[in-house]
């Protein structure tokens, strides 16, 4: 598999080929993940948008090598500073890579925290997981961290189910940066709050990555969140990534006729509390039997005939500007 | 409202509807089908006295002739008091006899539930831990396989091999407390009296872990699947960890739940064993008292059995907040 | 439709539960076919074989190895001293005896087995009208068991045989034999005597060889005599018999056990079926209406819950039953009912909390706004929906109601006139403990047959549920 990104990403932190991930169902093989590729630079955010449904949280899960019991991966490279995370022992990757380098930020739900435990003692297991240091000195960093992220010190003593949501996911993402990672991958973390409460996180994590420089990868539903804070944005159809490229060419120069619909339907974010945020004609395909050729060809103005025949390649049309369309995606 | 008040007003509500209900059963349902209880304690060859006499004679013994308005208020006054009358059948105070008899079975169901537990758990954990292999299958196949043996079947085909066959356990408690002919005391009397019982123990332990195995192997493999336990993974915390701290920490919450249940219920469950063993315990009372009618010490049972379910139930409302964060007294 | 069906039948569990299923099926239906026996536990269909037979085939175990089967044969060969037989037929012949001579018919029988149960000889003859004597005696080896004499009619000394040149029966069985017919039982001393339909197999057939049946024809008179004879039929009753062996009263334990399937599966069947629809109509007001209805009805299936189960029902029983209070419904009837009435607190709460996720669901919610009244999105829209999660539902009652109803059996307070597991089961333990001898035969089927059915049922109805509920995966 050669590097699809060498001439864009010259050393990048995180960085994805070809990865593919299905799901096996009583109807068949989801594909929710068909040779999806990416990269995070040093120090870069890069964002991963898409549809509900289109493989992005599959995509994430297997970055860690979490996905649920039916998941199964089926081939790609996920290099980690250039070391491969996929073929790694399971326990290597557990004790170096895992949180020490590479963090999850998940979507704020209740139950992101175990409920018996007090969250500093979730912490603290965290902490004495990877790193030999007493207990004294890591409660230390357990406040500081927890301190960073705007959540009172004498909440660590506290039950998850007693934190509000955003209290909740602050300490989630104190949790996150307990270790300093190199990466921190965030999975839509703000979807569950209220309007309000998304925006104070929004803004912590954007302080916190510029304070900290860590890199980060996020995924989220909404694209203007991206343009200011990312500097790679990768989009996402029915599993398959169909651009991918610096946040000025995707927002100035969106090529792929899905990543147009989707620029254009921005202004309608003011609509995002109903999880509508990405309205477009049609609906997303089913993932067991997805169109032939182009997955967005039942959908999309342009299509030609070679598009329900013929699976369009991600191809780089300019520098650091890569597209999946046979219409479109011509290189220059 | 305050947690701990409003469940104990749920209890008591629930305990007064039940012994409306005893009250309905033994007192206005016969009456309603004409049936008095005492004429099936007459001997229809009685000589002597005549056979109106007799019944007359014990129903005013028994404040059968009252008005039921006058029984109703007697009947909650002896459940206040615990003056349960006489029984018809054996002829000796009902509280006497529940009192001789609760000691017996809870010796029976004490350690089969704590065992049962014990083996619940060890098994469910080992299930979770292998969630879709044979081992799992096999394990879970089993439990399932315990809800379906009928108690008697199987304690008849153990008692048979192992007491009469193989004679390991003494087939009787008679034959166990006694010692040629002699009956033991002090030590001897439990060490014997406990070899007898350590067959029906068993017996009951293998036939009732299988729920809350299953319990417990469910919860695991869902909570296997829940955003923590993921999130846990992915912080790289060590896999054995996981399992006991976090998944088996979470999943014996409703398996508590479910021993208070069964403990509160099993004390009248274990009539199979009781009668299959012939030990006088507290279901083998309540199956007699039902077969005759005795109608003193029926309403008696039930309500001590409901009573007692309800205090253990109330008793586990009191702990479970120690074992789950989420639930507070306040 | 079709696609929950390929999805069930790609379920191992599924076609296990169903070959199951159906296996018993058949079996309760085909009873009348498989089995002669109606009622085993009537006298008059006991005594098939010795009690306690075990079954025909475990006699390829050592402990049971000889053991004598059921037979009933026709002797056909013999051979001839002292006159002359001639074949009238392929059963029938004729025994001339020369006057005053003896005619001696003899018929070897091979014996395989240690001795039997019982046995008999029958034959049919038409005598002469002459004085004659038929002395019929088994022997072996050198020794002789002159069981029976057979003499005309008309002269004193009993047994006595038929109208001269009539046909009659003659029937010499073991059980029959006694010191007043039987030359050889009156030499036994009292106490044998007293006994002989068990001592006389065991002295008789001792050990398996070559036995010989010899009927001896006395001429008295001075002109010979001729008699037409059927050839004698052979039986005996084994200690073994048949697929399942019989019980106590030597009845056989295969027709009582398919005739417990049959019942068992019978009253498992429809005391569900009225639980579900207990549960249902409860479960669908509390879930659907909700608010206060739900609440009383909630509390009112915890407060069933609280009951004792197994004493309630004795005690309802004893009260409608053994009082006397109904006396026009059969027993089983009220039991189905009682169980039933019992039973339903469990199924109330899943048919509830299914009713209430459903409403919550938008279909119920677009039709209430188009103005479709309870009743109606009830009929229309829960009830439907709620289809595959009854018949699930249905499956898994059935253990319950099995197990309640043969514990109840086993205790002797339910059914005892006609065979159920229940009390096929009681009826074995309790002759185990006071013969002090296990017939695994007996106890076995009917044990393993409540807990094989319950699990087809179970698994049966965890298969339909998988499979109808919409986000469970494949290999869970
Ligand atoms: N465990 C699973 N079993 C089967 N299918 C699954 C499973 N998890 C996800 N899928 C399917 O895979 C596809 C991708 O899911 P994924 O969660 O990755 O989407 P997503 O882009 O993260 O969506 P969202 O924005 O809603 O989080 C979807 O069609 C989903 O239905
Ligand atoms: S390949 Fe064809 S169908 Fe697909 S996006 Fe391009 S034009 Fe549209
Ligand atoms: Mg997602």
């Amino acid at each position: 598999m050669s590097n699809l990104f060498e001439e864009d990403a010259s050393n990048p932190v995180l960085m994805i080929n070809s990865l593919k991930v299905y799901f096996r169902t009583k109807n068949g093989y989801v594909r929710a993940a068909d040779e999806v590729s990416t990269f995070v630079n040093e120090g870069g955010v890069t964002g991963l948008a898409g549809e509900s449904g289109s493989g992005k949280s599959t995509v994430v899960s297997q970055v860690f090598r979490i996905l649920p019991k039916n998941g199964e991966y089926l081939g790609g490279k996920v290099l980690f500073k250039n070391r491969d995370i996929m073929n790694m022992d399971l326990k290597e990757f557990s004790k170096d890579i895992r949180w020490k380098r590479m963090s999850l930020i998940p979507q704020a739900s209740m139950d992101a925290l175990d409920p018996v435990y007090r969250v500093k003692d979730q912490m603290l297991e965290a902490i004495l997981e990877h790193e030999d240091m007493s207990k004294a000195e890591a409660l230390e960093r357990i406040y500081k961290s927890l301190e960073s992220v705007g959540v009172p010190q004498e909440k660590a003593d506290m039950f998850p189910h007693e934190l509000s949501g955003g209290q909740r996911q602050r300490v989630i993402i104190a949790m996150a940066l307990l270790l300093n990672p190199d990466l921190v991958i965030a999975d839509e973390p703000t979807t569950a709050l209220d309007v309000i409460t998304q925006a104070q996180i929004i803004s912590l994590l954007k302080g916190l990555q510029q304070s900290r420089g860590f890199s980060m990868m996020m995924v989220t539903h909404d694209l203007s969140l991206l343009a200011s804070m990312s500097d790679m944005v990768t989009i996402m159809y029915a599993g398959k990534v169909v651009e991918l490229g610096g946040v000025d060419r995707i927002y100035s120069t969106p090529l792929h006729p899905y990543t147009q619909l989707l620029i254009k339907a921005i202004p309608d974010v003011k609509r995002w509390r109903e999880r509508k945020l990405i309205s477009i004609p049609g609906y997303p395909p089913d993932l067991i039997d997805p169109p032939k050729g182009c997955r967005f060809h039942p959908r999309c103005p342009l299509a030609m005939p070679i598009c329900k025949e013929k699976e369009p390649e991600l191809v780089r049309v300019e520098p650091r500007h890569y597209v999946a369309c046979h219409v479109t995606g011509v290189r220059p | 409202m305050n947690y701990l008040v409003k469940r104990i007003i749920e209890r008591v509500v629930l305990l007064f509807a039940v012994i409306n209900f005893n009250f309905f059963l033994f007192q206005i349902l016969p009456a309603i089908y004409n049936i008095n209880p005492v004429q099936l304690y007459v001997p229809p060859t009685y000589r002597g006295l005549s056979r109106s006499v007799l019944v007359q004679g014990l129903e005013a013994r028994f404040g059968l002739n009252q008005p039921l308005d006058i029984r109703y208020i007697k009947y909650i006054e002896a459940l206040l008091t615990f003056h349960f009358g006489i029984s018809f059948h054996y002829q000796s105070p009902v509280f006497d006899l529940i009192a001789q008899r609760f000691p017996v079975t809870a010796l029976l169901v004490i350690p089969s539930l704590i065992l049962s537990t014990l083996l619940a758990i060890g098994l469910g954990i080992y299930s979770a831990a292998r969630n879709g292999k044979l081992g799992d299958s096999v394990n879970s196949f089993f439990a399932i396989l315990t809800y379906f043996i009928p108690a008697f079947w199987l304690a008849a085909i153990v008692v048979y091999y192992f007491s009469f066959q193989l004679g390991w356990f003494p087939s009787s408690v008679a034959e166990a407390i006694t010692h040629n002919g002699v009956a033991l005391t002090g030590v001897d009397y439990w060490l014997n009296l406990m070899k007898f019982l350590t067959l029906p123990i068993l017996l009951i332990t293998v036939l009732s872990y299988g729920v809350r195995m299953i319990l417990l192997r469910n919860q695991s493999v869902d909570l296997n699947n829940s955003n923590f336990v993921v999130n846990l993974k992915a912080r790289g915390i060590n896999e054995r960890r996981i399992l006991y701290r976090h998944v088996v920490r979470n999943a014996v919450l409703p398996v508590f739940t479910r021993v208070g249940i069964d403990l509160a219920f099993l004390f009248a469950g274990v009539v199979f064993i009781e009668d299959i063993f012939n030990i006088p315990g507290l279901g083998r009372l309540l199956v007699t008292a039902s077969e005759t009618l005795d109608i003193p010490l029926l309403s008696a049972d039930f309500y001590i059995i409901s009573l007692f379910a309800i205090v253990i139930l109330l008793i586990m409302d009191l702990l479970y907040p120690l074992i789950d964060p989420r639930v507070r007294y306040e | 439709m079709n696609k929950t069906l390929r999805d069930l039948l790609e379920r191992k569990s599924f076609i296990a539960s169903l070959v199951i299923l159906v296996f018993f099926a058949v079996i309760a239906v085909a009873a009348p076919i498989l089995t002669p026996y109606s009622n085993p536990y009537l006298p008059s269909q006991a005594r098939v074989a010795a009690p306690y037979a075990v079954p025909g085939w475990a006699t390829i175990f050592p402990q049971y190895r000889g053991l004598a089967p059921n037979q009933n044969f026709v002797l056909s060969i013999y051979n001839v001293s002292g006159g002359e037989v001639k074949e009238l037929n392929s059963s029938w012949m004729q025994v001339s005896v020369p006057a005053s001579g003896t005619t001696n018919v003899t018929f070897p029988i091979k014996w395989g087995y240690k001795p039997p149960y019982s046995f008999a000889f029958s034959f049919n003859i038409s005598p002469p009208k002459e004085y004659y004597v038929l002395n019929v005696v088994l022997w072996h080896g050198n020794k002789s068991f002159w069981l029976y004499s057979i003499t005309p009619q008309d002269y004193a000394i009993p047994p006595q045989v038929g109208v001269p040149n009539k046909p009659s029966t003659v029937y010499i069985s073991s059980i029959l034999l006694s010191a007043s017919n039987s030359p050889y039982v009156s030499t036994l001393s009292p106490t044998q005597q007293a006994l002989s339909g068990v001592y006389l197999p065991t002295y008789t057939f001792s050990a398996p060889g070559v036995y010989n049946l010899t009927l001896s024809f006395n001429n008295e008179g001075n002109t010979p005599i001729s008699f037409a004879i059927s050839k004698p039929t052979f039986s005996d009753k084994g200690y073994a018999y048949g697929r399942l062996g019989t019980d106590n009263n030597g009845a056989s334990v295969f027709a009582e056990f398919i005739l417990g399937a049959r019942f068992d599966l019978f009253i498992g069947v429809v005391a569900s079926a009225m639980i579900i629809a207990i549960g249902l109509i409860l479960g669908m007001l509390a879930g659907y209406i909700g608010g206060k209805l739900d609440l009383s009805l909630n509390g009112f299936t915890d407060f069933f819950l609280l009951l004792p189960g197994l004493p309630l029902l004795i005690t309802l029983e004893t009260i409608l039953v053994v009082s006397g209070a109904i006396t026009k419904i059969s027993l089983a009837t009220v039991i189905v009912i009682l169980i039933a009435l019992l039973s339903w607190p469990g199924t109330m709460k899943i048919i509830r909390s299914q009713t209430l996720s459903l409403r919550t669901r938008t279909f119920v919610e677009s039709s209430k706004a188009l103005g479709a009244g309870n009743f109606r999105i009830m009929m229309r829209h829960i009830l439907p929906n709620l289809a595959g999660i009854l018949f699930a539902q249905l499956a898994y009652d059935v253990p319950g109601v099995i197990l309640a109803e043969s514990g109840l059996d086993f205790l002797g307070l339910g059914i005892r006139s006609f065979p159920t597991w229940g009390n096929m089961l009681g009826f074995a333990t309790n002759a185990a403990s006071s013969a002090n001898s296990f017939a695994w035969w007996w106890v076995l089927p009917p044990g393993l047959g409540i807990v094989i059915l319950s699990l087809g049922f179970f698994y049966f109805g965890t298969a339909l549920l998988d499979v109808l509920s919409p986000y469970r995966l494949r290999g869970e």
